[in-house]
């Protein structure tokens, strides 16, 4: 389908159309931070974002019961999947670790759970013309622009959205829009801006091959530097607090806990995510622990984000920068590959 | 299935952790179908008879009296859970710790030669601890964990992560990276639902140290956004400054 | 979503381990078909779940074994169950030994503790076909004589497989217990073993610092690290390659073990098979 015009000032209209089918969530400015939050007019919504605090596997995997007991018999719960969801605004960064997030929990076994939370949700995305100080993303390939997984993709042109449409659905939400198409010009100047937008970017990663010289260098001095003492390129160390997991959009580990009831004889299981950073990960029962120290499990966390995701050698790593923002000791992704390629 | 004869015990503390057991109200009728309580003072004239199963005690040691009875209620009792930030810590109490013995009880009272006191300690330095329920006071689920834990006979599910995981499942923004206000999450014990930072307040570390924490790098991080040395020294000495995890960044 | 089964028998094995039979009381069948070496995940409404190695004899499907030891909530809240009370149990989960690969060779088998129970389906297969295997050689340690799993098993029954070896073994002997066989660690039967690495293959399994020893024990007597495959323990919570917590580097051990290769285990970290 050709691609269409949308003026910024109907941008409500977009956003009130979809409020007819959808539970729409966009990025919404609090006081120091974007978030994700349930919106009902453009206005609450900051499109000029950089990045929100949680990616958007908020809405698919951050806890859920597992199973209901009562009485010795137990059943998987009921999701509230009343309404579908929309996320308006997503960047290609967070849309490409939802596509991969989607493959990694759907391999030979498929969580059921995420997926089912997956086909409910819609997915208006937004490219990238400004770029935020921890961003890597163009490196990686998984930004500034995208050009998969979404119904509709949102480019800023100015005065209008460059209105590009990925899915059936997402035709079916800007039907009733009557949109003009787009010229030539449009899309020429949407190719110029996310060329400038690809020449913003401070931080950049080598990742091809990192996996492999991650994986055959436990002993790099570089994991001692972040993980016990000395800090690299201005870091101070770890400290074990988990902040990068939770803000990564494709760390995907989860615990698993039951929660019982006053009475005893009924309750939940459930499972929240979790972080390979805390102690207690890798514990197994009688109180061995496999990493023990703080250089092993930051040493783990950073290889697996380099390509051990999953058990595969594909990174998991989409170059959002939120592990670099979310990290009070300033531990950067990026810094780290560079040591560990020497440069 | 028998009921858990239960003790509560209070020593040198504000009592807010047994106000927060008590603050179970809706609970309570059902809790009571799991335990007796044999002996709490706060809520019934009953003396100390026979042994325990548990033994909730809140409140650090400071004095030779309740040396002696930590030790008898361990004696007595088959578990024993040190209940909040005084029994594990010393907590607020134990600043006291920082000065010297005799100009601390100058400072309170009028005549400190009737005054016998030693220390402020957790339970841990004089007894062996079966469940550590950290905080200021402790959370009330995980009063209820630690209870339905010990009917089921195993342990409670307590994690001993950071704040920060708490913060974040909560997709709050953080006080630390967003606005470089002095946060002690990182280092803290989770249990509270990171309550003081979902209201605009920086944790001040009431749930004491979490399992695995780097002291150092963070009084370095706190420094960097501007905290003076003293500052940091107070931070770190205000609810858990006699621990080896935080003593060093407290003195 | 874990099947429903029930307790049929309990088997006190030593004073820290039982051996359950279950039968599933669902609509599937009663027993379990699966791997010798895989594990099942064992669930306890209100205490979670816990992986353990499956047991039971690969040929038997009317029931499943698992032998386990005592050692956190779930294991705890099983061992307070009696016969005809209700569990949940999923799987079986895990590649499971290399038996294919071994059909026609002489296997060792060498375990510590509790780690022979997901040897044992290996040594039933043997015994329930003949020619499976050219030769099955048994080292299993224990700490005392009153720690040894299947002691009768090993004491007897097994012993009388043909082409069938075992030697047993025991850290020590407290005053009191009688023993007819080695004292000292596994690794002091190598004296004793008779398997040659010529067209020869080791399964293993028991704690870290056993396998260690053991590997370094086989390399020097020229076995190569393609023909020694180890079975790892990790926490699991899901046992299907989900939350991540048995992560070897970039392995799963629920999914792509639990018994790796000591090829493989060389080139992955936190473990301390390998030697250093």
């Amino acid at each position: 389908m050709t691609p269409k015009l949308l003026e910024r000032s109907r941008l409500d209209d977009l956003v009130s159309i979809l409020s007819n089918d959808y539970q729409v969530f966009g990025p919404v400015a609090r006081k120091a931070d974007v978030s994700f939050q349930e919106v009902s007019s453009a206005e609450m919504l900051d499109l000029n974002y950089t990045t929100t605090t949680l990616p958007p596997k908020k809405f698919f995997h951050l806890r859920e019961t597992l199973l209901e007991y009562r009485e010795g018999e137990f059943n998987a719960p009921e999701l509230d999947l009343e309404r579908s969801i929309l996320l308006f605004g997503v960047h290609p960064c967070d849309l490409n670790a939802i596509l991969r997030m989607d493959r990694l929990l759907s391999k030979e076994f498929v969580d059921l759970y995420y997926l089912r939370r997956r086909e409910n949700s819609a997915i208006v995305a937004l490219n990238c013309t400004e770029v935020g100080e921890n961003c890597f993303c163009a490196s990686l390939g998984t930004g500034p622009a995208i050009d998969k997984g979404f119904d509709l993709l949102l480019t800023d042109l100015g005065d209008s959205y460059l209105v590009e449409v990925g899915t059936l659905r997402g035709q079916r939400m800007i039907e009733d829009l009557n949109l003009e198409d787009a010229s030539q010009a449009d899309l020429r100047k949407k190719e110029e801006l996310l060329e400038a937008a690809r020449a913003k970017f401070k931080k950049s990663i080598r990742m091809e091959g990192l996996a492999e010289v991650a994986a055959e260098s436990p002993d790099h001095e570089v994991w001692t530097l972040i993980g016990e003492s000395g800090g690299l390129a201005g870091c101070f160390p770890c400290l074990s607090c988990g902040n990068c997991s939770l803000v990564c959009p494709t760390c995907y580990c989860y615990e698993v806990a039951d929660i019982p009831d006053i009475t005893l004889r009924a309750g939940v299981r459930r499972r929240e995510l979790d972080s390979c950073q805390l102690l207690e990960y890798a514990k197994v029962a009688m109180g061995h622990n496999f990493r023990p120290d703080r250089k092993s499990r930051v040493r783990h966390w950073m290889t697996c984000k380099f390509g051990g995701a999953g058990g595969g050698l594909e990174s998991s790593c989409v170059g959002c920068g939120r592990c670099i923002h979310s990290c009070p000791a300033h531990i950067d992704l990026t810094e780290v590959a560079k040591a560990l390629w020497g440069e | 299935m028998a009921k858990l004869r239960c003790g509560f015990f209070k020593f040198t503390g504000c009592a807010g952790c047994q106000m927060e057991i008590l603050r179970l109200e809706e609970e309570f009728p059902r809790l009571l179908e799991l335990i007796d309580i044999a002996y709490w003072p706060m809520v019934t004239t009953r003396g100390w008879e026979g042994d325990l199963d548990v033994a909730f005690v809140e409140g650090s040691v400071s004095t030779p009296r309740e040396l002696r009875e930590i030790k008898e209620i361990r004696e007595r009792s088959k578990v024993v859970v040190a209940l909040g930030e005084c029994a594990l810590t010393g907590c607020i109490p134990s600043i006291r710790n920082f000065m010297l013995q005799r100009e601390a009880e100058k400072r309170v009272y009028d005549h400190p030669l009737w005054i016998e006191s030693i220390a402020v300690r957790g339970l841990d330095v004089y007894i062996e601890v079966d469940i550590h329920l950290p905080g200021c006071p402790p959370h009330r689920n995980t009063i209820l964990e630690v209870i339905k834990g010990a009917a089921l006979g195993r342990d409670p599910y307590l994690r001993r992560h950071s704040v920060c995981i708490e913060c974040k499942l909560k997709d709050n923004g953080c006080l630390l990276t967003d606005e470089g206000r002095p946060c002690m999450g990182p280092l803290i014990n989770a249990g509270c639902g990171a309550i003081c930072p979902s209201l605009n307040r920086v944790c001040e570390g009431c749930y004491g140290p979490m399992s695995a924490t780097n002291a150092s790098s963070h009084a370095q991080i706190l420094k960097e956004i501007g905290l003076s040395e003293a500052d940091i020294r107070r931070k770190f000495r205000k609810y858990a400054g006699w621990t080896p995890d935080f003593r060093r960044e407290a003195e | 979503m874990p099947r429903k089964a029930v307790i049929r028998e309990i088997t006190e094995e030593t004073h820290d381990t039982k051996t359950f039979t279950f039968d599933f009381i669902d609509s599937g069948p009663r027993g379990l078909e699966f791997v010798a070496g895989q594990f099942a995940m064992i669930s306890i409404l209100g205490y979670g779940e816990a992986a353990i190695s499956i047991a039971s004899d690969p040929d038997d499907r009317s029931g499943l074994d698992l032998t386990v030891r005592e050692v956190g909530a779930v294991t705890g809240a099983l061992f307070r169950l009696r016969e005809g009370d209700e569990v949940g149990i999923r799987g079986p989960y895990g590649n499971g030994w290399p038996l294919t690969q071994a059909e026609g060779k002489r296997l060792l088998l060498i375990s510590g503790g509790c780690g022979c129970g997901t040897l044992r389906p290996v040594i039933l297969s043997h015994k329930n076909n003949p020619r499976r295997f050219r030769y099955v050689e048994v080292l299993h340690g224990a700490r005392t004589p009153g720690d040894v799993i299947y002691r009768k098993d090993y004491e007897e029954t097994w012993r009388d497989i043909p082409d069938t070896r075992v030697l047993l073994s025991v850290d020590k002997v407290p005053a009191g217990e009688t023993w007819s066989h080695s004292v000292g660690v596994v690794t002091t039967l190598f004296d004793e073993m008779e398997t040659e690495p010529e067209g020869s293959i080791v399964l293993m399994c028991g704690p870290e610092i056993m396998m260690k020893f053991s590997v370094l024990g086989l390399l020097k007597r020229g076995f190569s690290p393609d023909q020694i495959f180890c079975s790892m323990e990790r926490r699991m919570r899901c046992g299907v390659g989900l939350c991540g917590h048995c992560q070897l580097g970039s392995k799963y051990v629920c999914r792509d073990g639990p018994v790796f290769s000591y090829a493989e285990l060389e080139k992955l970290p936190d473990h301390i098979v390998r030697g250093g």
